[in-house]
């Protein structure tokens, strides 16, 4: 089915429309009027979420592991070495830097949400509240320079 | 908009997409997490009372059926596209991204994106919409570069050159090698962002989209291969085919061919 150039140029312009919504939605906060911006999440935080801060703004400084120590003589074992797979290693990963974003200097200690405590311990097997396991992200910074800090559940996993 | 580059674009992503469930199920049961939201649920409108629909409350096995049929239906939809099928195959996989919420990176999100697109282009559906799922899918992919660069001069790393090197220094990628070549690593962080600003403008003609689609192609190969993240590359890699031009997918299709029937000659 033919389509003539009227319908053609609308179709384009539909499709520049959307990527200029979606544009305002992923460009940086600063870069983009506050009101168009609250269009662009309106339009596309349900169905078309994306987030492209790809080592951005900059790179994060510090290498980030979360380690498992499980029964008390065992020594402790890192998350990403619990399954093969470059899956599980992203899952790792990812896993730490949310955790390192609940860090609270005041306490020291690191708050894990609801979603990420439901999930480390579906990862972990493990349950500190209850099987006396303890979970730590270990931050190396510079060469011999590393830092522990615990992870403890912000609120009760249901 | 032609339709071979759109049928090698749709074979390529539903390549990608079995692949991927695949290797979700190869993973074992651990990866299933919860996620910290639930699944098209709006804060407005009358979709927020649809809360009752849980994908959190699937089982592991569910799951792992969901990841079968996605394969199954990508291997159909390869060699015969229907555009309800695809968008069947887009719930089922924003159903499994959902719940490996850990695992995501750009190439998923990018993938969450274009299914849709990619289900409402080709012959089975209006020009109309076909044309417009068409152009939002060429332009999706060049404003993931366009936002990926732009945050990048938000920073300091990516222009004074230091940013290949904090990634080198990070243990949780493979490029220890690189840290101790700064000059490389100043190098390689200046032409990652020349690379991610250039590839919106090159895109548009058909000399420099060759130049820009070869090294974007070697781009991600590098960090499929040195960084362990092979689904975000291999993601970016797979929708460079629909800004390929009819030309050259014909030849592509053509050197398919031969391999396939050199590959049978060998075999028999």
């Amino acid at each position: 089915m033919a389509m003539d150039s009227w319908n053609r140029r609308t179709a384009i312009a539909i499709a520049v429309v959307h990527t200029l919504l979606l544009a305002a939605y992923t460009l940086p906060e600063q870069t983009v009027p506050l009101r168009f911006r609250y269009w662009s999440q309106a339009y596309a935080r349900v169905l078309f979420h994306q987030d492209w801060r790809l080592f951005a703004p900059d790179p994060p400084v510090c290498g980030c592991s979360i380690e498992l120590l499980g029964d008390p003589g065992f020594p402790a074992v890192r998350l990403e070495d619990l399954h093969g797979g470059f899956i599980w290693k992203r899952m790792a990963a990812n896993a730490c830097r949310y955790a390192e974003a609940g860090y609270d200097p005041k306490r020291g200690w690191i708050l894990a949400g609801d979603a990420l405590g439901r999930s480390l311990m579906g990862m972990t097997g493990r349950d500190p509240r209850s099987d006396g396991s303890v979970w730590r992200v270990l931050r190396s910074c510079e060469r011999d320079t590393l830092e522990f800090i615990e992870v403890r559940l912000g609120q009760t996993p249901r | 908009m032609g339709a071979s580059n759109v049928r090698l674009f749709q074979c390529a992503v539903y390549m990608w997409l079995a692949l991927y469930v695949l290797a979700l199920v190869l993973s074992g049961e651990a990866i299933w997490t919860n996620a910290p939201v639930q699944l098209f649920k709006p804060e407005h409108g009358v979709l927020r009372y649809t809360t009752r629909w849980d994908v959190n409350l699937l089982a592991p096995t569910v799951l792992v059926t969901i990841c079968l049929v996605i394969m199954a239906i990508s291997v159909l939809l390869m060699r015969r596209h229907r555009w309800w099928l695809g968008l069947v195959v887009w719930l089922l996989f924003r159903m499994i991204t959902h719940r490996t919420w850990l695992a995501s990176n750009g190439g998923i999100q990018l993938m969450e994106n274009m299914l849709i697109w990619c289900a409402l282009m080709g012959k089975g559906t209006h020009p109309f919409v076909g044309t417009t799922a068409f152009w939002i899918a060429r332009l999706q992919l060049l404003l993931a570069y366009a936002a990926a660069a732009a945050h990048k001069f938000t920073g300091t790393a990516w222009l004074d050159g230091s940013a290949v090197m904090m990634v080198a220094n990070d243990p949780g990628f493979s490029l220890g090698w690189l840290a101790g070549s700064p000059g490389l690593c100043a190098a390689l962080t200046y032409a990652t962002l020349g690379f991610m600003t250039l590839f919106p403008l090159a895109i548009w003609w058909s000399p420099s989209r060759k130049v820009i689609l070869s090294i974007g192609v070697l781009f991600h190969l590098a960090t499929a291969v040195f960084m362990g993240i092979p689904q975000m590359g291999l993601a970016f890699i797979v929708c460079y085919a629909i800004w390929l031009n009819e030309d050259t997918v014909q030849r592509f299709n053509r050197w398919l061919k031969r391999i396939r029937t050199t590959a049978q000659a060998v075999v028999t």
